[in-house]
């Protein structure tokens, strides 16, 4: 059994920078966190990081449309 | 038989059963709603599934229904039927919770719910407001304020979330259709857990005016019930243009029930890949079942499933994170810590990713119109497990110990990514708590899903089962 994970998609590792890009964003926006929280925020953003990677390794052509399209 | 134990047989039966009776004479929704009303005082004390109910509303629509139908009008096709909706419908007159503490201070409601409004003017009685996950972040149907609503084939498990109380309600027989939202599974996973009948339609299909949003572009909203036809009826119900929702797509309403019972030729396949990984014995079992009544004998892929469901995974978070961002900065401390902690990962993303996953989706959404150019119908687990005990943290998944809250929805969470409709079967087997099926049918095609699940239902093999409660 592998080490407990939120996802499936592999875990962020204490490599992936959640930690600072936490800091450094709640800080920009003016958001409150406990210390005894963080963790668990950092965890949650570690396991986003990991997805955010699979989903920015997948190649698409520049001219790929986002689902939402605007009607003026 | 008496008028009283009538409507209770009544009630508990299909509701199309229930509205004829009423269109009839046999029965007054008078006396039903009191049926309802009193099995809710009944039973909700075990199972929690309602927060509001409302008795002097119901009580007012059931008169003025009884007063149309001995004035002669031709009723409703839903006359009389008790229904309740997640507590994230605005009801007029209550503060729209959507699960929250914050939310309790928001003023009463001047109006319903666009789809409560159809409902009623369908005939249906509202009997009030339904217990649900925190701003419906949440896969469990468990609540930090409200209590954790249970599941009717076992109280000690969950009723599955996000949609709660909607799938409880149903499942214990407290009303006969609910009304739920999915934004990554909330109304599939309560129907897998609860043993009922979901209708996620496509995106874009029903009108979300005036409901509590979490994430733009994945919410629907979608009914629930205990048999197929009650399903399409209620769904065929909710149907029509809406101005005040500027999501809803411009496409004619295209009732169902009418064809329910001609299935015609179904071309069905099964969904393997990532849809045939992770479920435990009895979600394959129920797959199995729902294939071989359906002459499913292909499986076919859907490609890059993983990054579909990462890609939605992402947008729920910065989504939920906007929509929450002052209410985080101000009122912290009155979240659920679950949900916040989520929300402030959220909060955080490279605006980049988010618009990659966009991006993302509209290919993946092109290879599923591909897959459906060849078939009609693609059939997957609802859930890789029955409903876990309450307040289980972990479960084993393919060797591998998982949180029980983010894995619950593996296999919802790809379908909705892209709005496809679905219909959540529950499927018979030997284990006492129940599981669903999906039946994922092509966008704008929610009647091939009903009908699918109608011929399972015939077949003795899709079938709600009965509360313990």
């Amino acid at each position: 059994m592998s080490r407990q994970d939120d996802t499936g998609a592999g875990g962020g590792g204490a490599d992936s920078g959640a930690g600072a890009l936490l800091d450094a964003g709640l800080a920009i926006e003016g958001l409150p966190l406990e210390p005894e929280l963080r963790p668990r925020v950092v965890m949650h953003l570690a396991t986003a990081i990991a997805m955010a990677r699979l989903v920015t390794s997948f190649a698409l052509p520049d001219d790929a449309e986002p689902a939402p399209v605007y009607v003026p | 038989m008496n008028e009283t134990t009538e409507a209770a047989r009544l009630l508990a039966g299909p509701a199309l059963a229930l509205a004829n009776a009423v269109s009839a004479g046999k029965v007054s929704a008078r006396s039903v709603t009191e049926a309802a009303l009193a099995r809710i005082a009944q039973v909700d004390p075990v199972l929690n599934a309602f927060t509001d109910v409302t008795s002097a509303r119901a009580r007012a629509e059931a008169a003025a229904i009884d007063a149309r139908r001995a004035a002669g009008a031709v009723l409703g096709p839903l006359a009389g039927v008790p229904f309740a909706v997640k507590n994230l419908f605005d009801l007029e007159g209550l503060s729209t919770r959507a699960g929250s503490r914050i939310n309790r201070d928001r003023p009463p409601a001047p109006r319903d719910a666009t789809l409560v409004e159809r409902l009623t003017a369908a005939g249906a009685v509202c009997l009030g407001g339904l217990n649900m996950g925190e701003y419906a972040y949440d896969f469990t149907g468990e609540n930090l304020h409200d209590g954790n609503s249970r599941n009717p084939h076992d109280t000690g498990h969950m009723s599955g979330g996000s949609s709660g109380g909607s799938g409880s309600a149903v499942g214990g027989k407290l009303v006969p259709l609910s009304l739920g939202s999915d934004t990554n599974g909330s109304i599939r996973v309560p129907s897998s857990f609860c043993g009922i009948f979901g209708l996620k339609p496509t995106y874009g299909r029903l009108s979300r005016a005036r409901s509590f949003p979490f994430v733009a572009s994945l919410d629907h909203l979608g009914p629930f019930a205990r048999h197929v036809a009650d399903l399409a009826a209620t769904y065929d119900a909710l149907l029509g243009p809406d101005p005040d929702d500027a999501a809803l797509a411009d496409k004619p309403a295209a009732p169902t029930l009418p064809g329910l019972e001609e299935p015609g030729h179904l071309r069905v396949a099964v969904l393997g890949g990532w849809f045939a990984r992770s479920g435990t014995p009895q979600a394959y079992e129920a797959v199995a079942r729902a294939a071989r009544a359906l002459d499913a004998t292909t499986v076919v892929e859907l490609p890059e499933v993983e990054r579909a469901r990462a890609s939605a995974y992402l947008i729920t978070m910065a989504e939920g994170a906007a929509l929450h961002r002052d209410r985080l900065r101000e009122r912290p401390g009155e979240f659920d810590p679950a949900v916040r902690e989520r929300l402030l990962a959220g909060a955080v993303l490279p605006a980049a990713w988010i618009a990659r996953a966009q991006n993302f989706r509209r290919w993946f959404r092109d290879r599923a119109v591909e897959l459906f150019a060849e078939w009609d119908v693609l059939i997957a687990p609802a859930t890789p497990v029955p409903a876990p005990r309450s307040g289980q943290a972990t479960f084993v998944l393919d060797g591998r110990e998982m949180l029980v809250r983010p894995n619950i929805g593996i296999y919802t969470q790809p379908i909705s990514f892209i709005g496809l409709p679905v219909v959540a079967a529950p499927i018979a087997t030997d284990n006492p708590l129940p599981i669903a099926v999906q039946l994922i049918a092509a966008p704008w095609q929610e009647a091939a899903a009903l009908r699918a699940a109608r011929v399972l239902e015939r077949a003795g093999i899709a079938v709600a089962p009965e509360p313990v409660v």
